[in-house]
C-alpha cells in the first residue's frame, strides 16, 4: 500500500517554471484589471481559479502589476477565507463536522482518514494526491455523517468506509501510473 | 478657528481635524493606542472613545471629526467602564514581565492602565504563541507582546512607503507578517525603525536601548537629505536617536544610519585624542602647542601653489569658510577643493553655466505636488532614504515615476516606466526624449522664448537622435523612449531628480547640462514641483560648495579671478589674493607625484578610499614633502602624515550645516568635547596666527557673521533667525527675506537660461575582450562612504559587514559561480575580492561594487579619467573581468 505523508515545501520544486506561468497569465488576464487597489481581490480570485491556490508567485506578480507591496496582497488575501496558498491534491476529500455529523461520529471518521493518509486537515499529502478538508454543514444532515469526495456525497460513513474509498481511489491511481508508463516504454 | 466645550469648559482651537486633536490643543489627556500625529485615523484600539452630544453612543476621538459647538465629555462612569473593559482584554494575553521589558517606562499600555488606575486583570492569562524574530542586528520582534494597533504596519506604508508588513489573517488569529512569512532581515524591509519608533508596546524594541537623561537636536553626519536627530545623551554617551519632528527638512523621518548607525562611532576608544607627530615609520604623540608648531614649521617652507587643501563636506560651513581663507591667504593660493569634486563637480559647474546656479533648484519636499518625476541614476530609497520617503509618498497619492537607471533598483518596482540604460549613454537618452518632444510639438514654446536662449542649437542638435538612434546607443526600447518623453512633456509640473549616476562620468557635464535642455523645453522650472534637482551626498557638502571650499570660486559663488570680487574681499581679508584658479582633487593628487603639490592639508577626507585609482593615491601621497591631516580617527589617509590633528566629532560642535535644498540648519552640541580634542575651526585659527596671518575669531558665530558680509546670497541669514528656530534656503539677501525654496521663479540666476547643444560620447574605457564587464560603483543603503563612521556601527556592519558584487544570473551562470561563492573583480588597476549577490538588479554584462570597504576598495579599480570640465573621475563606468577563486566556499 501506498504511504502518503505530510507534504513539506512543494512550493520550492519547480519555483520558476510556476513564476514563468504566472507571468504569462497576467500578460494576459492583466488586460481586464485596472492597476488600482479595487482590483487586488477580483485579480486574486481569477488566478485562483487560473492555478487552483495562490502560490507566493502569484501574490509577487500581482503586487509587481498593481504596484502595491506583495505583504499588502497577502494581507488582503488572508482576510478571505475563500484563498488557499498551497496546491489541492487531485482528490479533495471533505468531512462535515457540523452538529449531525459530529454527534454520528464524524470526528472518528477524520481520525481514520488523518491516520491513513498522514496528513492533518487542511493538509495535502506529498505525492499531491489527496487534500484532506473539513466544513460546517454541508446541508445533508439526513445522511450524517457525511464525507464529500471530488465533489461527490458520500453518507452514513464509518471510518471502515471511508478507508475503503480511498484505498479505492488509491488503487485506480497506481494502476493509471503502470499503464502510462507501459505507453511511454 | 472652532468653539467647543470639553467637559462642560468652552474652548478654541485652530487647524485641527478630529475630535482627539481638539481635546490635545486645549490640554485635555485622552487616553489612545492607536493614535499618531504622522499617521491617518484608524480607530482600532476603541481606548479613546468620548461622549458627544446628539452622537449615539461612544465615538472614537481619533476617528470623528471636531465641529463648531461640539459639545464633548471626555471621561465619566461609563466611559471609563468601556476602556477599563478593553484594557482587561488587551491584558489578558499580554505577557506580564514590565519590568524587564524594553518597553519599561515607555510603553502605551503602561500609560493608559495607570491612567485608568487598574489594580488587578480581570481575566485569566492566556498565552499568545509567537516566535520571536531577531534576524534584524537593529531591534527585536516580539509580537507575543503587540496588541495589533497597526502603527508599525501604518508607518511602514506612510511614512517609509515601502510596505514591507501587514496584518495577516484576522480575529483571533490575526499576525503581524513581511511577505511570505519571511524573517524581516530576509523581506523587503529597510530597517529605518521608523516602526519600532512608534509601536506602543515591547512587540518592536530597539536591540540596544537605555533611557537618556537629556536629549538634544543636531543634524544627521550622513547624507544630504539632513535630517534633523533627536539624540538622547547619559552621562557622556548618546544612547539613544530619534527624529526630530520639528525640522522641515525630515519632519522627524530618518533612515537605518540615522537612527541606529549615526553615534557609535562618536565615543569610539579609536577615537584621536592628542596629536601624533611622525618618527620614521610610526607616530608618537606630542602636545597641541607642539604639533601646531611642527605643522607651522613644516607649511612656512612650502607656501603659495606647491601647497593644497582638502576642505571637507562632513565640517560646519564655518569650519569650511575659515578653511578655504586660510588656503587662500595665508598660504597664498587658490589651491582648495574637496570630495564635492568626486560627486556633484559636475553639477555645480553644468547648472551654473546653464540656468546660473549649480544646486537644487526646488525644496525636498516639492516632489509631493509633481505630476511627474524623472529619476536618474540616484538609487534614492538607499543613498537619499528619507526622500525616497517623500517620492513614495507622492506615487502613493497619484505622481507618475519615470525611472532611467541600469539597475533595478527598489524604485523600478513602483515606477510607471523603467529604462535600463547601458551605463554611459545618458545624453543620448535625455537627447532622445527630447527628439520627441520636438517632434511631437510638445514643448512651451512661450518658456522657450520668454526665459531662455540658445534653443535652436539644440533643436539641430537632437534632430540626429531618433529614439530608434537612441535605442541603438543606450539599449532602451525606443517605444519607451517615446512614452517617457510624452508622459514627461505632457505633466502640469514635472520633476527631475538625479544624483551620482549622472554627475560621475567623463560626461558628466554634459548629462547635468542634457538634463537641463529637457527641463527648459518643457518649461518645468520655477514653479512648486518642477526643477533639475540634484541629490548631494554628504550632510555639508552643499555647504562646502557655497563656503569657498573650490579652486576657482570665493563664499557664495564668487568668481576667484574676478578682480572686483577680490578687492572686497582682500578689503576685509587685508591681504592679496592669487588671480589664478586653483587646482582640483583631481588634478592635485597627481601633481604630488610630479613635484608640483609638495604639502598637503587635508581636514576630514580619506582620500585613500574615496578618490579613484587608490593605488596611485597612495604613491601620490608618499610622494609629498609634508601632510597635515586634521580627523577624528587615523584613517588610511592620516596613517601616511606628517602631522595628524585630532578634531571633534559632529555631536560635540555647534555651528551650520547646508542640506541638499540649500537650508541652512544650525546646530548646538550634544556632548563635550573628547579630551584632548579642539574644534576644526580653532585649529586653523591657531596654525594661520602661527604662520603670520594672525586670525582672531571668538566662535563660529564670528565667522559666519564675516562671511555673510562678503556673500550676498547669505547676508540675511543670521544666526539669531537660525537660532529662534529658522532654518533658511539661500538666497537670502536681507534680514527681512524669507528665503528662497524655489529657485529661477521670474528669472533665471544668469538671466535668461541657456540651452547647450551636446553631443553623446562614448565613456573613456569600454569593454573590450580582456575586460569584457561594465563595472559600476556606488553605495548602499547601511554603509556610508569611506566607512570610517558607519563600520564602527554594530547595527550597520550587522546588516552589510562584507563587499559583494552584483552580477546576473546569466552572467554568474556563465562564469560558473554561485551566490556566496568568492570572485575576484580585476581591472587595469587592481583587483579587489567580492561575495557573489544575485538579485536581479544588474543586467547582463554589469556588474555593481559598493565603494565602502576598505579590505575591497572599489576604488582600486575604477578608473580616473576625468571629465575635462569638471574634472570629476568616471567612477560610473569602468571595463572589468571577473575570476572565479578556486578554493572558493560557500558563505
Ligand atoms: S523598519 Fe522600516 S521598512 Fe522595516 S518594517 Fe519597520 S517601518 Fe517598515
Ligand atoms: S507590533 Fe507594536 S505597533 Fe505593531 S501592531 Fe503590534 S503593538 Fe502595534
Ligand atoms: S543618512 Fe540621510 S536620510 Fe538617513 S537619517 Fe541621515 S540625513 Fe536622513
Ligand atoms: S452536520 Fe454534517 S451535513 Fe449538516
Ligand atoms: S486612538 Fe482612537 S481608536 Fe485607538
Amino acid at each position: 500500500m501506498t504511504k502518503h505523508t505530510k507534504k513539506s515545501s512543494r512550493s520550492s520544486s519547480g519555483k520558476s517554471s510556476i513564476a514563468q506561468r504566472v507571468e504569462q497569465w497576467l500578460r494576459i488576464a492583466g488586460n481586464s484589471f485596472s492597476k488600482a487597489r479595487e482590483s487586488i481581490i477580483p485579480l486574486l480570485q481569477a488566478a485562483q481559479s487560473e492555478f487552483g491556490f495562490l502560490p507566493n508567485e502569484v501574490m509577487e506578480a500581482i503586487a509587481r502589476f498593481l504596484r502595491v507591496p506583495p505583504a499588502q496582497i497577502q494581507g488582503v488575501a488572508s482576510f478571505y477565507s475563500q484563498f488557499r496558498y498551497e496546491a489541492p491534491g487531485k482528490h479533495r476529500v471533505t468531512v462535515c463536522r457540523g452538529t449531525a455529523c459530529h454527534v454520528r461520529g464524524s470526528g472518528r471518521v477524520v481520525d481514520e482518514l488523518t491516520m491513513w493518509l498522514g496528513i492533518k486537515p487542511q493538509e495535502t499529502s506529498t505525492d499531491g494526491l489527496f487534500t484532506l478538508e473539513t466544513v460546517a454543514c454541508v446541508g445533508s444532515c439526513a445522511l450524517a455523517p457525511l464525507m464529500v469526495v471530488d465533489g461527490k456525497v458520500h453518507g452514513r460513513q464509518t471510518p471502515a468506509t471511508a478507508r475503503k474509498t480511498m484505498e479505492k481511489i488509491s488503487m485506480a491511481e497506481s494502476e493509471a501510473n503502470h499503464g502510462d508508463k507501459e505507453d511511454a516504454v | 478657528m472652532i468653539h467647543l466645550t470639553i467637559d462642560r469648559r468652552p474652548v478654541t482651537v485652530e487647524n485641527v481635524k478630529t475630535v482627539l486633536d481638539a481635546c490635545r490643543e486645549a490640554g485635555v489627556y485622552i487616553p489612545t493606542l492607536c493614535a499618531d500625529p504622522d499617521l491617518a485615523p484608524f480607530g482600532a484600539c476603541r481606548l479613546c472613545i468620548v461622549k458627544i452630544e446628539g452622537l449615539r453612543g461612544l465615538p472614537t476621538a481619533c476617528t470623528t471629526s471636531v465641529a463648531d459647538g461640539m459639545k464633548v465629555i471626555t471621561e465619566d462612569e461609563d466611559i471609563r467602564d468601556v476602556r477599563t473593559m478593553t484594557m482587561q482584554l488587551l491584558l489578558s494575553d499580554h505577557p506580564q514581565d514590565c519590568l524587564t521589558c524594553g518597553k519599561n517606562g515607555l510603553c502605551g499600555l503602561q500609560e493608559v492602565a495607570e491612567y485608568l488606575g487598574l489594580r488587578n486583570r480581570t481575566f485569566r492569562l492566556l498565552e499568545r504563541k509567537a516566535e520571536p524574530d531577531n534576524s534584524n542586528p537593529c531591534f527585536e520582534i516580539n509580537y507575543a507582546k503587540c496588541i495589533f494597533c497597526g502603527k508599525c504596519v501604518r508607518a511602514c506604508a506612510e511614512i517609509n512607503g515601502s510596505g514591507a508588513i501587514d496584518f495577516l489573517g484576522r480575529g483571533f488569529r490575526t499576525e503581524i507578517m513581511p511577505f511570505a512569512r519571511l524573517p524581516i532581515r530576509e523581506s523587503i524591509c529597510e530597517s529605518c525603525g521608523e516602526c519600532v519608533e512608534r509601536c506602543p508596546t515591547g512587540a518592536l524594541v530597539p536591540r540596544r536601548f537605555l533611557s537618556p537623561d537629556r536629549e538634544a537636536s543636531t543634524v544627521c553626519p550622513y547624507c544630504g537629505v539632513g535630517c534633523r536627530i533627536l539624540y538622547g545623551v547619559r552621562g557622556s554617551t548618546i544612547v539613544s536617536a530619534r527624529g526630530d519632528r520639528s525640522a522641515p527638512a525630515s519632519r522627524g523621518r530618518l533612515c537605518v544610519k540615522g537612527r541606529y548607525g549615526s553615534f557609535d562611532f562618536v565615543g569610539n576608544k579609536e577615537r584621536l585624542c592628542t596629536p601624533l607627530i611622525r618618527e620614521g615609520d610610526t607616530f608618537r604623540e606630542a602636545d597641541w602647542d607642539e604639533a601646531l608648531a611642527a605643522v607651522a614649521a613644516g607649511l612656512s617652507r612650502l607656501r603659495g601653489d606647491v601647497f593644497g587643501g582638502l576642505a571637507s563636506a562632513k565640517v560646519t560651513n564655518e569650519d569650511n569658510y575659515i578653511f578655504q581663507k586660510f588656503v587662500r591667504a595665508a598660504m597664498g593660493t587658490n589651491n582648495v577643493d574637496h570630495c564635492a569634486r568626486l560627486c556633484h563637480a559636475s553639477t555645480v559647474a553644468g547648472l551654473a553655466l546653464s540656468f546660473g546656479s549649480g544646486a537644487m533648484t526646488n525644496p525636498s519636499t516639492d516632489v509631493l505636488s509633481a505630476d511627474v518625476i524623472l529619476i536618474t541614476g540616484s538609487n534614492t530609497t538607499e543613498n537619499h532614504p528619507v526622500i525616497g520617503y517623500m517620492i513614495r509618498e507622492a506615487i502613493s497619492r497619484g505622481s507618475k515615476l519615470i525611472l532611467f537607471d541600469p539597475r533595478q533598483i527598489p524604485l523600478a518596482r513602483i515606477s510607471a516606466i523603467w529604462c535600463r540604460q547601458r551605463p554611459g549613454t545618458d545624453v543620448a537618452w535625455i537627447n532622445g526624449l527630447m527628439h520627441v518632444i520636438l517632434r511631437e510639438g510638445l514643448h512651451k514654446k512661450s518658456f522657450i522664448d520668454e526665459r531662455t536662449e540658445g534653443f535652436e542649437d539644440v533643436a539641430r542638435i537632437v534632430e540626429a537622435y531618433s529614439p530608434e538612434r537612441a535605442e541603438e546607443i543606450t539599449g532602451i526600447p525606443a517605444a519607451d523612449i517615446v512614452d517617457a518623453a510624452r508622459m514627461y512633456a505632457g505633466a502640469e509640473n514635472a520633476s527631475i531628480i538625479y544624483s551620482m549616476g549622472i554627475t560621475q562620468h567623463t560626461t558628466g557635464v554634459d548629462n547635468v547640462r542634457s538634463l537641463a535642455n529637457l527641463a527648459m523645453m518643457t518649461g518645468n522650472i520655477g514653479r512648486p514641483g518642477t526643477g533639475v534637482n540634484p541629490l548631494r551626498g554628504q550632510n555639508n557638502v552643499q555647504g562646502a560648495c557655497d563656503m569657498g571650499s573650490l579652486p576657482n570660486v570665493i563664499s557664495g559663488y564668487q568668481q576667484v579671478s574676478d578682480e572686483k570680487v577680490r578687492e572686497k574681499f582682500e578689503k576685509v581679508w587685508g591681504v592679496t589674493i592669487p588671480a589664478k584658479p586653483g587646482m582640483t582633487v583631481t588634478e592635485m593628487i597627481p601633481a604630488a607625484l610630479t613635484g608640483k603639490i609638495k604639502a598637503l592639508y587635508i581636514m576630514g577626507e580619506n582620500p585613500m578610499l574615496s578618490d579613484p585609482d587608490v593605488h596611485h593615491v597612495e604613491k601620490a601621497l608618499r610622494a609629498l614633502d609634508f601632510l597635515v591631516v586634521q580627523d577624528i580617527f587615523l584613517t588610511e589617509t592620516a596613517r601616511l602624515a606628517d602631522v595628524v590633528l585630532p578634531a571633534t566629532s559632529f555631536a560635540e560642535r555647534d555651528g551650520t550645516y547646508t542640506n541638499t535644498e540649500r537650508r541652512v540648519q544650525l546646530t548646538k552640541p550634544v556632548l563635550p568635547p573628547v579630551m584632548g580634542v579642539r574644534q576644526d575651526w580653532e585649529i586653523i585659527q591657531d596654525i594661520s596666527t602661527l604662520l603670520g596671518y594672525p586670525m582672531r575669531y571668538n566662535s563660529r558665530r564670528d565667522i559666519w557673521d564675516e562671511m555673510r558680509s562678503l556673500a550676498p546670497s547669505f547676508a540675511g541669514i543670521s544666526w539669531e533667525r537660525l537660532e529662534a528656530g529658522g532654518s533658511i534656503c539661500w538666497p537670502c539677501p536681507d534680514e527681512s527675506h524669507p528665503g528662497t525654496p524655489i529657485l529661477h521663479r521670474e528669472r533665471f540666476t544668469r538671466g535668461k537660461g541657456h540651452f547647450a547643444p551636446i553631443d553623446y560620447r562614448q565613456a573613456d574605457e569600454m569593454p573590450d575582450t580582456d575586460y569584457p564587464f561594465i563595472l559600476t560603483t556606488g553605495r548602499i543603503l547601511e554603509q556610508f562612504h569611506t566607512g570610517t563612521m558607519t563600520r564602527k556601527s554594530e547595527a550597520l556592519e550587522g546588516l552589510e559587514p562584507e563587499c559583494f558584487v552584483e552580477m546576473s544570473a546569466a552572467d554568474a551562470e556563465q562564469l560558473g559561480v554561485m551566490k556566496g561563492n568568492h570572485v575576484q573583480v580585476i581591472t587595469r588597476r587592481g583587483a579587489v575580492r567580492a561575495l557573489v549577490r544575485l538579485n536581479d538588479r544588474t543586467g547582463a554584462g554589469t556588474l555593481f561594487i559598493p565603494f565602502h570597504y576598505v579590505e575591497a576598495a572599489a576604488n582600486e579599480l575604477t578608473n580616473a579619467a576625468y571629465d575635462p570640465i569638471a574634472k570629476i573621475p568616471e567612477f560610473k563606468v569602468c571595463a572589468a573581468r571577473v575570476e572565479k577563486i578556486e578554493s572558493s566556499t560557500s558563505p
